[in-house]
């Protein structure tokens, strides 16, 4: 008898994880395919490859990608890893969809879809779906709020985007320019904020990109079935980093405030 | 590893929008230089009020002075104004 056609799926949701490919691990926990890890803890399933890549510049990965593939420091940057997390209630309504079909779990679809968007494997702007396409615009509209793109905090606001083409769904957010000329302590405080910031929440990423400071969320190739519940739920991870990063981050990038401590390094805790 | 590498920036990111705004005694007058031409009219008079530490339990709407309209809050305030507009901001009132 195989072991690991026995052990129980950690969460209904996800299914008999052994018809795809995972089986437990003992030695680390949570269970491992050929090619990635898979952690189920408190209502995210977390997949990660088994093979890391090293980052050389963080805060540009994985910007523009499509999927979920995220960039988390650990230890100040002495250590990342790439991550691809799901929130296990968008699975719910995917499976009842599923259901009514016949069909297999939806969470087979969503590992499909992490191992299509793993980083490396698809070049940022580069169509890699074949057939896949975005619901229609009014569609994806029908499922956020009316102000789900507008973000206040602090005397700020924020205007986000939503990315609907052909073959990309995502939702963007200019934080701030990024002035050519800030001085490398600067520099150095804006490299932490940002990086605390994708490390704190899930889903969002925060980084640079032509010349400003960007947080995005890219839900391109997201199986059908979840989509009307990852992308309110994706939104909201947004909105909160966004109003997160706006005050410290405007604040940095403001040459015309002088700040004694802002020339110092920042320490990594 | 840099923490941040900004070497490979180019242009700004947002469209900012320059207008100025003061409330309805002129006691106060700001110049808004940062916000973008994509943002709801609502959304930047409850900017606009933070930034002048107007009340936050009152709704505020904005009236574009060269016309006297109040403007739509639903509407990007690009679309109702030219840059460098002056706007009231006011305490929305319904008057019954």
């Amino acid at each position: 008898m195989n072991p690991a056609a026995a052990a129980p799926a950690p969460d209904a949701r996800l299914g008999d994880l052994a018809t795809i490919g995972f089986r437990p691990c003992r030695a680390r926990g949570g269970y491992e395919s050929d090619d990635m890890r898979l952690i189920v803890a408190a209502g995210w399933a977390v997949l990660e490859p088994k093979c890391s890549q090293v980052v050389s510049s963080p805060l540009h990965a994985h910007l523009g990608e499509p999927g979920l593939w995220r960039w988390l420091a650990e230890r100040g940057l002495q250590r990342s890893r790439s991550v691809f997390e799901v929130p296990l209630a968008s699975l719910r309504v995917g499976n009842a969809m599923r259901a009514d079909d016949g069909g297999q779990n939806v969470f087979a679809d969503v590992v499909a879809w992490a191992r299509a968007t793993r980083p490396g494997s698809v070049a940022p702007g580069r169509v890699a779906f074949g057939d896949w396409s975005p619901p229609p615009l009014e569609t994806v509209r029908g499922w956020l709020p009316d102000d789900a793109l507008t973000v206040r905090a602090s005397g700020l606001a924020r205007q986000g985007r939503l990315v609907h083409s052909r073959q990309r769904l995502a939702v963007e957010f200019p934080v701030a320019p990024c002035p050519d000329g800030l001085d490398a302590g600067r520099r150095a405080w804006l490299g932490r904020v940002l990086t605390d910031a994708q490390s704190r929440w899930r889903l969002a990423r925060v980084g640079l990109v032509d010349g400003g400071i960007r947080a995005e969320i890219d839900l391109t190739g997201a199986p059908p079935p979840v989509l009307e519940a990852l992308l309110p739920i994706a939104v909201d991870a947004l909105r909160w980093v966004v109003a997160w990063v706006l005050e410290p981050v405007q604040f940095l990038v403001d040459v015309t405030h002088a700040c004694a401590d802002a020339t110092l390094q920042p320490g990594w805790a | 590893m840099t923490a941040l590498d900004t070497t490979a920036a180019g242009p700004g990111a947002q469209d900012a929008f320059r207008f100025i705004a003061t409330d309805v005694t002129g006691t106060n007058e700001l110049e808004v230089g940062d916000l973008q031409s994509s943002l709801p009219a609502s959304a930047v008079a409850r900017t606009v009020a933070d930034r002048m530490s107007l009340p936050d339990n009152v709704p505020w709407a904005l009236r574009d002075e060269s016309t006297s309209v109040y403007l739509d809050d639903d509407v990007a305030i690009g679309d109702q104004i030219v840059p460098d507009a002056r706007v009231a901001i006011t305490p929305r009132t319904h008057l019954g």
